[in-house]
């Protein structure tokens, strides 16, 4: 037989065996289909999908990230995209930047062709739109805000909870009078109600964090108090008798952010702190005032070390950190050594971890929460029925 | 590192702290997912390793160190910590312990063991394990998407001995199932992939030869014969030719998608192939079992799971036995 004889009749027996699935002993329903639509709403607005390009917010950083890892094969050690677009699971059939983004599934991909043909990804959809659409079968997968999760879940959707790993935590600017004094930093540390921001801004949508490590990556978070400790606060401040006024800047864009300073501000008056929030649409960086800025850090890994060593660059040079990372080979005691060193410096606070929620639509099988290094797995997941 | 040196690390540790005849009193706490079987174990461990250095476990003060233990769990395996008080000085001590597989319980019906052969990151397809010639190392066959693997039993450790690509007939199906069959002899094996056989002597892998076929010829797509057609658990299923009192074993895996953890449950069949029982404990898994064989061994299957926790693909021998 010729090769090409060969190869047409191979590809016939992939025809002859997807259709005989069904003629023959029933095949167990979980066997994954090919085709339809994947149909995704984000509340990001991505302006352009060149990797090079600076985001306007963390919001719009991130859904590059989570698109970027859809059209690029592999990434550098670096953690930048490989390769060119459309080398990875999908590449871009329409673009209208801001507002839609059309994928196509890439037949090629040397990690196999993803089940469904093609991804709608519509951007800057409302949190409360993006549900609606959900529930109203417009989409089959969208971005819930982690304290809209649980209600959400009440209402029937079928949500998606990833494991928490983004950490929102008070970060002290280096250089800033008011930050200097150590026991200012550690009487406002002591002051947080933590488990109350988690209970009542996060509707139970996330952990109170006490350490930089979550305890299903370190198993080590336990060690770190988040309970709540007034006196211990205020008998700090007495201490310093007249404790300096810090201003506490947030993103005024993000409502999670702008609950949680005000949440920061009400406990450290109750614990004799001077403390107001400055809400700014400056994006990480914001205004030069601050003295503190609420800063969230998304695990780029689930492995302890790693974690460790990207929060320690992202926010060491912000509060002037003088610890050096953790080691490769690290042992557990090391690394645990120096979480604690910079928890019990107080130039960072740990507040609450976040997870990553979706609503996931009926028809949609195997999706999988992506785990604190994976991008959506867009490429994994199967319709049961084609698009409406 | 395993429990037992973990457990005799930490108390190395303790009698360091506070020298023999230190009075202790000890606290243990879990936030792992042991058991409280398990834990129990660990804790009457413990105290025996203390015991033996002569330490003396307190019932009542006066008390020279407490020592809090905590076993905790993160990505990288368990964790025994250790919060060591004497006085006013406090400690932490951490001492990670790697994770074992857990063997499945038996109480009467078919009783599953299964034992975990291999692991790695990227796909299993399927797997197989072929009884070694005298003398010779043990081997293992590892099929893969593009790769058909030969490793070698060397001191201790699977090695690569000899790889065979398997050319794409198109770019890989992400749902690729495949199956390697060894019912004829080693030297007359074969591994399939949908649409794409591999066939020869596998005792020389070199002469092994891959090539295009109709999937009509590749009855394994459609699940394993034995298994009587009207046996459905929602699953893959597999006959290990085992009989518990006349009634033929069938091990089936869970309905659920590969999102979730899975496991292996024995069934007994009716005499007529028309009716199945669950039988015995199942067998549980940290993901869905992806492929699920008879070895060719009398109640010995091969499956291979996809551990949700690690990412990594791991090979498992399940083992059925009578239970009585």
């Amino acid at each position: 037989m010729s090769r090409r004889l060969a190869a047409s009749s191979a590809a016939l027996g992939l025809v002859l065996g997807l259709t005989l699935v069904g003629a023959g002993r029933a095949e167990p329903s979980r066997r994954p289909k090919y085709g339809g639509t994947l149909r995704v709403e984000i509340g990001a607005i991505v302006n352009s999908l060149d990797p090079a390009a600076a985001a306007a917010n963390q919001v719009e950083a991130a859904a590059k990230e989570k698109i970027g890892a859809l059209l690029y094969e592999r990434r550098n050690a670096d953690g930048t995209f490989a390769g060119t677009a459309g080398s990875g699971p999908f590449r871009i059939a329409e673009w209208e930047p801001g507002k839609h983004l059309a994928l196509a599934a890439n037949t090629g991909f040397v990690g196999g062709r993803p089940f469904v043909d093609s991804v709608e990804i519509q951007m800057g959809r409302a949190a409360r739109d993006r549900v609606l659409d959900l529930e109203l079968d417009k989409a089959d997968l969208v971005e819930i805000p982690p304290e809209e999760a649980r209600g959400a879940a009440e209402r029937g959707i079928r949500v998606s909870t990833s494991q928490p790993d983004e950490l929102v935590a008070v970060a002290f600017v280096a250089g800033r009078p008011a930050a200097d004094d150590a026991r200012v930093r550690e009487a406002l540390a002591r002051s947080l109600d933590r488990p109350a921001m988690v209970n009542f801004i996060l509707q139970r949508g996330g952990d109170p964090a006490g350490g930089l490590l979550p305890q299903w990556s370190s198993g080590t978070a336990f060690l770190f108090s988040t309970a709540a400790d007034v006196p211990g606060a205020e008998e700090l401040v007495s201490q310093i008798g007249h404790p300096p006024q810090i201003v506490l800047g947030y993103d005024s864009g993000d409502s999670l952010e702008q609950s949680l300073a005000e949440r920061i501000v009400v406990n450290a008056r109750d614990a004799g702190i001077r403390l107001t929030g400055q809400g700014s649409s400056e994006g990480p960086s914001g205004p030069a005032s601050c003295d503190a800025r609420l800063v969230r850090l998304r695990m780029p890994s689930p492995h302890p070390r790693a974690a460790l060593v990207n929060v320690m660059g992202a926010i060491g040079p912000l509060i002037g950190l003088q610890l050096a990372p953790p080691a490769e080979g690290a042992s557990a005691q090391q690394i645990y050594e120096v979480e604690r060193g910079v928890v019990d410096s107080y130039r960072v606070i740990p507040l609450v971890w976040l997870p990553q929620v979706s609503g996931v639509g009926a028809r949609v099988r195997d999706w999988k929460a992506p785990a604190a290094d994976e991008g959506w797995p867009l490429a994994d997941v199967w319709l049961e029925q084609e698009s409406p | 590192m395993d429990w037992d040196n973990g457990l005799r690390a930490l108390a190395d540790k303790v009698t360091a702290v506070a020298p023999p005849p230190a009075t202790i009193d000890l606290t243990m706490n879990n936030l792992s997912s042991l058991s409280a079987d398990e834990v129990a174990g660990i804790d009457e461990r413990l105290k025996s390793e203390l015991t033996r250095r002569l330490l003396r476990l307190a019932g009542t003060a006066p008390v020279d160190v407490y020592l809090d233990v905590t076993l905790s769990e993160g990505t990288e395996g368990y964790l025994i910590v250790a919060q060591i008080r004497r006085g006013t000085n406090e400690e932490t001590a951490i001492f990670p312990v790697s994770k074992g597989a857990k063997n499945g319980k038996r109480s009467g019906g078919v009783a599953l063991e299964q034992q975990l052969v291999w692991e790695q990151p990227g796909v299993i397809l399927d797997f197989a394990l072929p009884p070694a010639a005298a003398g010779e190392a043990p081997t293992m066959i590892v099929l893969e998407p593009g790769r058909l693997t030969f490793y070698a039993r060397k001191q201790a450790a699977w090695q690569i001995d000899q790889a065979v690509i398997i050319p794409p007939a198109r770019p890989w199906l992400r749902a690729a199932r495949g199956h390697i069959d060894l019912s004829q002899s080693l030297a007359a094996g074969r591994a399939g992939l949908p649409g794409i056989e591999c066939k020869g002597d596998f005792q020389h892998p070199e002469a092994v030869q891959c090539g295009f076929v109709s999937q009509d010829t590749q009855p394994w797509i459609q699940g394993d014969a034995r298994v009587p057609k009207a046996f459905d658990a929602g699953g893959d299923a597999a006959g290990v030719s085992l009989q518990c009192d006349g009634r033929p074993v069938v091990l089936a895996t869970g309905k659920e998608d590969w999102t979730h953890s899975d496991f292996i449950q024995g069934y007994e069949m009716e005499a007529n192939g028309q009716g199945a029982t669950a039988s015995g404990n199942p067998t549980e898994f940290g993901g869905p079992v992806t492929s699920l064989w008879w070895t060719g061994i009398e109640g010995v299957a091969r499956a291979v799971v996809h551990n949700l926790k690690t990412g990594n693909y791991e090979a498992y021998i399940v083992t059925a036995t009578c239970s009585q």
